[in-house]
Order: C-alpha cells, then structure tokens, then sequence
C-alpha cells in the first residue's frame, strides 16, 4: 500500500515538473505543429503552382582551360552560363566585379591528374548548391568527342534493376519494403532502424536518469530519512521504479504517437511496398520495458550511494557506460546492422534493449535471437533488481559518504 | 601577492593532486576514442575485398580493356562469367560478392541487373562503373578515355588563394583551430561550472567564513582564477600531446590519409588561442559570481548547459558563416564573448579573418573579463555571509530599493 502511496507521489511530483512535460509532452506536439504548418504551405495551391513553373535558377561562371580541352560547350548548358576566359586575372576581375559567380580553372596537367580548381568566394563544404555539374558535364562532353549521346551514356552507364536475393527469400520486393539502408530512395527508410535506436536510448537514459536524481534529491535533503522511518527500502524503491516509469512510458507513448501522426500527417512519398515489420511494435515494447527496468533499478541502486545531485552524473557513467559502448556501435553499423557484431551485442542483456530493437526494425532478425535475448535481459533484470535490493538499504540511503567506486564495490559485498 | 599565491596554489591543488584528476584529463580524448574507435572497428569489419563478377549478353564487354596499371591497385577485382549459372554459383560459394548481368540490348536500353544477398561495397560498384565506362570509350586513347571515366576531383579556393581544400572534405590542418576551439569550451564549461560549485560548498561547508577573515575579495577571486586558468591549461597542454600523438599514430602507424603530413596553421591557431584566454576568465569570473549569489548547488547544475548552449551558438550558424565568412552575422558572433572562440575557428578554415578583428575581439573579451571579475568581486562581497538568501542583480549593481529575496 505504501509502495502505491510512492508510486502516486512520484508520478504527480514528475508530471507537474516542466522540464519534464517539455521533453515528454512539449517537443512530440509542437513538432507535430510544424510538420502540419509546413504540408498546409506545401499542399497550397499557390505554393503548387510556384514550384510547377518557377525555371531553375542558373548562375553564371567562368572557366580558364589551361588543358586546351573545351573546344565547345554541350547544348543543354543555356548560352551565357559558363564564359571562358584566357586567363585567370581576367576571370579574377569579373569574380570582384561580380560578372561571374565563381570560375574553374582547368590545370595543364588535367588528363594526367584529374584536378579541377573551383574558385568560389564560399568555402563552405557543407553547400549543395553549387553547379559544378556544369563544368563535369563540360569536360565529359569534350572528352568524348562532343558526343551528346555518348557522353549521356558515360555519366549514367546502366537502367539498373537491383535483385536482393536475401529479400526475395524473406518474402520481400524491393529495396524500400523494410526499414534499412539498403533504400537509396528514400533517406528516412534508409536511416530508420538508427533513428527508432537513438530515440531508445534518449527514453532509456533520461528514464533512468530520473530514478538515481529523486533518490540523491531525497538524500541531499534529508527526505530521505523520513521516508526511511516510515516504508521499507525495497517498497520505495519499487514504488519510485513504478511511478517513474509509468511517467518514462507515457513520455514514450507520446513520442510514438506523434511520430506516427506525423507520418500522417506529413504524408512522405512512402514506397508502395514499404511496410514496417508487423513484430516490431510488440518486441520493442518488451524491450522497452525489461530496458527500462534494468538501468532504472541499477541507477536507483546506485543512486542510494550517491549523497548529493552533484554526485549523480559521475555514478551514472558506471550504469550508462555499457549501453553507451552498444549505442555507439549502432550507430556506426547503419550500413550492416546484422553484422556479427551487431548480432553479438543484440543478444547481450546491456546492450539488447538498443541494438535489438535496431535489428527488429530492419525485419530481418531471425525469430529466435529476439526470444533469446528478451530471456537474457530477464535474468539480468533479476539479477539487476537483486543487485539494487542490496544497495537500497537504510544504512546506505542514510550515509553521506562521497562516492566512489571503492564505496560500490564495498556495498556490493556487504 | 602571497595571499594569492595561497589561494591559487589551493586550486591547483585541490584540482590536480587528486586521483580523480587523471580521470579529467583522460575524459576528453576517450570520449573522442569512443566517437572514432567504434567507427574504425565497424569499417574494418564491413570492409569487402572480394571481386564483383559480370555476365555480358550483349557483347560491349567482349574484349575488355584492363584498367590502366597505375590504378589496378586501387581498384576491386572484376571477373567475367560466361552465364548466369556460374556467377550465380560464384555468389553462392562466397567468391564474389555481388555480380551485375548487362542484357542482351544494353547498348539500346542501358538495361543492366544487380544480383546480391548485401548490397556491395561502394569500392566494387565504382570498380564496375569505372571499368564499364572505360570499355564503353575502348575507342578513345586510354589516358582520355580513363579521365572520363575517372571521377574529376575539385579543390575548392577562395579567390584571394588564401584557403583552399578538397571539395569532398576539409584536410586536418583546417579543422585544427575548430578542434582547438571545441576543446577550449570543453574545458571552459567543465573549469568554470567547478569553480561555482567549489564557491557553493566553501559557502555551504562555512570554510567561506575563515577565509572572508583572512583575505580581501579581490585577491580571492585573482586567485582563484589564476589557480583555474592554470589547472584548465595544464588539461589543454595534456590533450594537445595526446592529439598529436594521435595524428602520428593515425597518418604514420596506421596510414590514414587525412592524418598525413597535416599543414598547421599557426597563425589561426593562435587566434583561436588570443581570444580564447580572456573569454576564459570571464566565463569563470559570471560563474564565480552566479556562485556567489545562488543558494545551493543544485540551482548551479542549470548554469553549465546554458553556457554551452552560448559557445555552440556558431555550430548553429554554421552554414551562414560558411556562406558569408565576412558577412555581419560571422563578425558580429567573432566578436562577441564566448561565440567568439568558435566562430573565429570556423571562419579561420575559409578565409584569413581580418587581424582588426582578432584584435578586436580580444579587447572585448578583456574588457567583459575585467566587468566581469569586477561584478563577482561585488557578488562574492555582497553574498559570501549569507547562507540561504539569493542576491538580486539590482543589490549587486547597488541600485537604491533593490532587496534581498528569501
């Protein structure tokens, strides 16, 4: 009953916390917000008929052909766009003069090496809108003869029709039809299984990070000892991982249900044949709460060490590390998420609720890894919630000893 | 000047000869070896040297021309099958990792299949491109035809041919004083955020109240700074020998491209440097006295990512300075404290920035520093002796009617 009495606080106490109704609440509805503003101005007849008739805008450059290559300019670059010069100065000049938005130079030694010099007053590497298609479509054009057709030919070699035998056989058709980066054409299919991984680990960390900063919050001042004097330990304990995680899991609803209207809502270009693995709702549910349970019982565990809220982040690096070591993988594994690797961390209790759930949304996880690994995290929530049991005792929530790891290895032997 | 000796050498003290201090100066580059290390191991893992096979029904590659011998080497190797049977086998049997099936009518309809269990690697498919398009041009001299086929590569230059870089990525030498930048606000969160809360438990451990006895608030804050500057520079020093250590290892050891034979500029590292300092010592100055006039340390922990989210502003501003390294926006955020070490980081791999403008920044840096020092000296005054009581800006600034808040 008290446990029920903890749970109740610790709910309300989150739920009226605004930090907390931001993160959980805030972001989902006011990103769904602006996905609906941007499809009603994109959806808007004006915007349409915008988009249908404005001509693409094309800025004029130079070019100093030091290689003597360019004898003609291919047909479809409009007359005017890309101005030869004889020498760099005078397209230097017309650069400060502003005639020309930027010019290439075309080295004496191109066919040996390759180079091509792009003078443009912007560096910067992260543009897309430069042309220099322009001048790659020059060179080709002029390299192959002044054959149109040739030089189409080189620059797009083949109609490819890719045949994904391991989809064939998994009952699947088309690169798009499952989450993974096997879809080139369309970047948030390709890039799926690493974004349902990250938001994991936001829900799980922040989740669990509640748990070890009420219990220090209750140490540093002194509520602690009141609390110790009227409930067990173990009750509090179960009651604070009730009640935070029932916020935590709203919090998580909340997201998912605005990514989902928000996939409504935005309408994407969704391949015809997409669809998201049919296990995937439920394994990531089972995940996300064997997850949740693990670190929130290890950081409330630990938690009952830490003697103030300064003290936390340092104590929560022994909990998060490992998770953070299959975090990392993951998202450097996007190309290949079922790698051996991938597979091996999946399977392992720490890094499952990630790495696991990053698989599942590819589809392509055989149906025992998941059942196995559900299993393993099972025995190590057991395992977890023993451990805390152990550190969660009265003579810990009391002490105001410094943290350290010393001090954890001699609770855990105590 | 001895008080502030003192008072110095404690910071130090209290911040370097400890066990936990090791653990500081190792944080940054493991946090760095976690980012890259994972990374290094995935791509090895993932790495596919296998050959990619091809079956021709239309006859375009009957008898193919090999690359050209300079750049066999760099190139994945290319088998011929008869059919679709043997190169089916071939994939079967792990010997090739993908193989492609031009059709009877390529040279009409491009029509080309791609046959794989995993996609292949970027190499083979460049490979394959690379020696359909030199074979598509057999009737080219081998030079022009493989220069068409090759991919151009551009170095992009600014037109007073001050920078210039590959336009696929900047070399390593252009993104030192970024680094050097990023490590600065590192160590100016972390050394600032414990200067405020060693400040907070002084007050909240009393030890506050011996000290006000025995030493002026001016040479207190001096010498808490001074003792911070130290500590936060001895961390920075550490890390510059890992760093380098690490860009041998990479470029000598392991033969990392990027990490070879890098070209330092040291006049933007410098820069970086020049206007880093002060905004140092102001950031630890407002912290000191936001440590002065805030009850507890909990309240403090909100102050720390604030500061962060200040420094990162130019990250946000990225694209905008990158387009315009001259324009209002980039000088005014070069000028700025705390903005300023970022930005000029990133304006300093595109353009030479101005030396009016380091120099500029450097005097405003300095001169928020010294209010700054000037302000927590008041804050420290006002707020050392009085324990649960927040201290208002107006009681500070020593504005008639302003009054405490409890």
């Amino acid at each position: 009953m008290k446990m029920l009495l903890v749970l109740k606080y610790e709910l309300i106490t989150l739920l009226r916390k605004p930090g907390y109704l931001i993160l959980a609440f805030g972001f989902p509805i006011v990103s769904l917000l602006v996905l609906a503003g941007i499809n009603l101005a994109r959806s808007g007849p004006q915007a349409q008929d915008l988009a249908d008739n404005e001509p693409q805008q094309l800025e004029v450059e130079g070019f100093v052909d030091r290689a003597g290559l360019i004898g003609e300019l291919p047909v479809e670059i409009p007359e005017g766009t890309l101005i030869e010069f004889p020498i760099e100065e005078q397209a230097r000049e017309a650069l400060s003069e502003e005639r020309i938005t930027a010019y290439y130079v075309v080295p004496s030694d191109y066919l040996a090496s390759g180079e091509l010099i792009y003078v443009h007053p912007s560096l910067n590497p992260l543009a897309t809108d430069r042309q220099d298609w322009i001048m790659r479509r020059t060179l080709l054009f002029n390299l192959v003869g002044a054959d149109a057709e040739l030089a189409d030919w080189i620059s797009d070699p083949v109609a490819l029709e890719e045949i994904d035998l391991s989809a064939l056989e998994a009952g699947l058709d088309g690169d798009c039809a499952r989450p993974g980066m096997d879809c080139e054409a369309n970047p948030w299919i390709g890039r799926m299984p690493m974004l349902v991984m990250v938001f994991f680990f936001i829900v799980l960390t922040n989740g669990s990070a509640l748990l070890i900063r009420s219990v220090s919050g209750e140490k540093q001042n002194r509520l602690i000892e009141i609390l110790a004097s009227s409930i067990d330990p173990l009750q509090l304990m179960a009651g604070k991982i009730l009640g935070l995680g029932i916020g935590t899991l709203l919090g998580f609803a909340a997201w998912v249900a605005a990514a989902v209207a928000a996939l409504r809502v935005s309408q994407p270009n969704l391949p015809v044949e997409f669809e998201v693995p049919g296990l995937l709702l439920p394994w990531a549910i089972v995940f996300f709460l064997l997850g949740f349970t693990l670190y929130a019982s290890l950081m409330a565990g630990i938690g009952a060490l830490v003697p103030n809220v300064k003290e936390t982040t340092k104590a929560s690096w022994i909990v998060m590390g490992p998770m953070l070591v299959g975090y990392m993988i993951g998202l450097f594994s996007i190309e290949r998420p079922n790698g051996a690797l991938m597979t091996a961390l999946s399977l392992f209790p720490v890094t499952s609720p990630l790495n696991m759930v990053q698989r599942l949304t590819t589809g392509q996880v055989p149906g025992w890894q998941p059942v196995l690994a559900a299993a393993l995290l099972g025995a190590a929530v057991f395992l977890a919630m023993k451990i805390a049991a152990r550190l969660f005792r009265a003579h810990h929530l009391l002490s105001g000893q410094p943290f350290s790891p010393k001090i954890l290895i001699g609770a855990l032997r105590d | 000047m001895n008080k502030v000796r003192l008072v110095a050498f404690e910071e130090i003290r209290r911040a370097v000869f400890r066990k936990s201090f090791i653990f500081v100066l190792l944080s940054m580059p493991l946090f760095i070896a976690m980012l890259v290390v994972p990374g290094i191991i995935m791509e090895s893992l993932s790495r596919n040297d296998l050959p990619i096979g091809y079956v021709d029904l239309s006859g375009v590659l009957e008898a193919p021309r090999p690359f050209p011998i300079e750049e066999s080497d760099h190139q994945i190797e290319i088998l011929a099958f008869p059919s679709r049977v043997e190169a089916s086998a071939a994939l079967e049997g792990g010997g090739i990792q993908a193989y492609y099936v031009l059709q009877a009518d390529y040279a009409e309809s491009r029509g080309a299949e791609l046959v794989f269990h995993e996609q292949p690697s970027s190499e083979a498919t460049r490979s394959f491109y690379d020696f359909l398009q030199l074979n598509l041009l057999d009737h080219l001299p081998e030079e022009v035809a493989w220069r068409a086929a090759d991919r151009i590569r551009i170095t992009i230059r600014n037109p007073d041919g001050t920078r210039l870089f590959p336009a696929s990525a900047p070399p390593l030498g252009s993104v030192l004083p970024i680094i050097l930048g990023l490590a600065v606000g590192g160590l100016l969160i972390t050394g600032a955020g414990s200067l405020m809360s060693g400040l907070v438990d002084e007050k909240s451990n009393r030890t506050i109240e011996v000290l006000t006895t025995s030493i002026s608030s001016s040479r207190m804050i001096t010498g808490k700074l001074l003792g911070i500057v130290t500590v936060s520079l001895i961390q920075l020093a550490f890390w510059i020998l890992i760093g380098i250590a690490a860009i041998w290892l990479a470029g000598s050891i392991f033969g990392v491209e990027w990490f070879k034979d890098p070209i330092i500029d040291w006049a933007s590292l410098i820069a970086v440097l020049a206007v880093a300092l002060p905004s140092f010592v102001f950031a630890s100055a407002v912290m000191f006295a936001l440590g002065a006039t805030i009850v507890d340390a909990q309240e403090g922990q909100a102050i720390g990512p604030m500061l962060f989210m200040v420094l990162i502003i130019p990250i946000y501003a990225l694209l905008a300075i990158a387009n315009d390294p001259h324009g209002g926006l980039a000088i005014s955020l070069s000028l700025l404290p705390l903005t300023s070490i970022l930005t000029i980081g990133i304006r300093s791999m595109l353009t030479v920035v101005p030396t009016w403008q380091i120099l500029a920044s450097m005097f405003i840096q300095i001169a928020c520093a010294l209010v700054a020092i000037w302000l927590a000296g008041k804050a420290y005054r006002l707020g050392m002796l009085r324990y649960g009581q927040r201290l208002r800006l107006g009681e500070i600034l020593g504005r008639r009617g302003a009054k405490a808040r409890t």
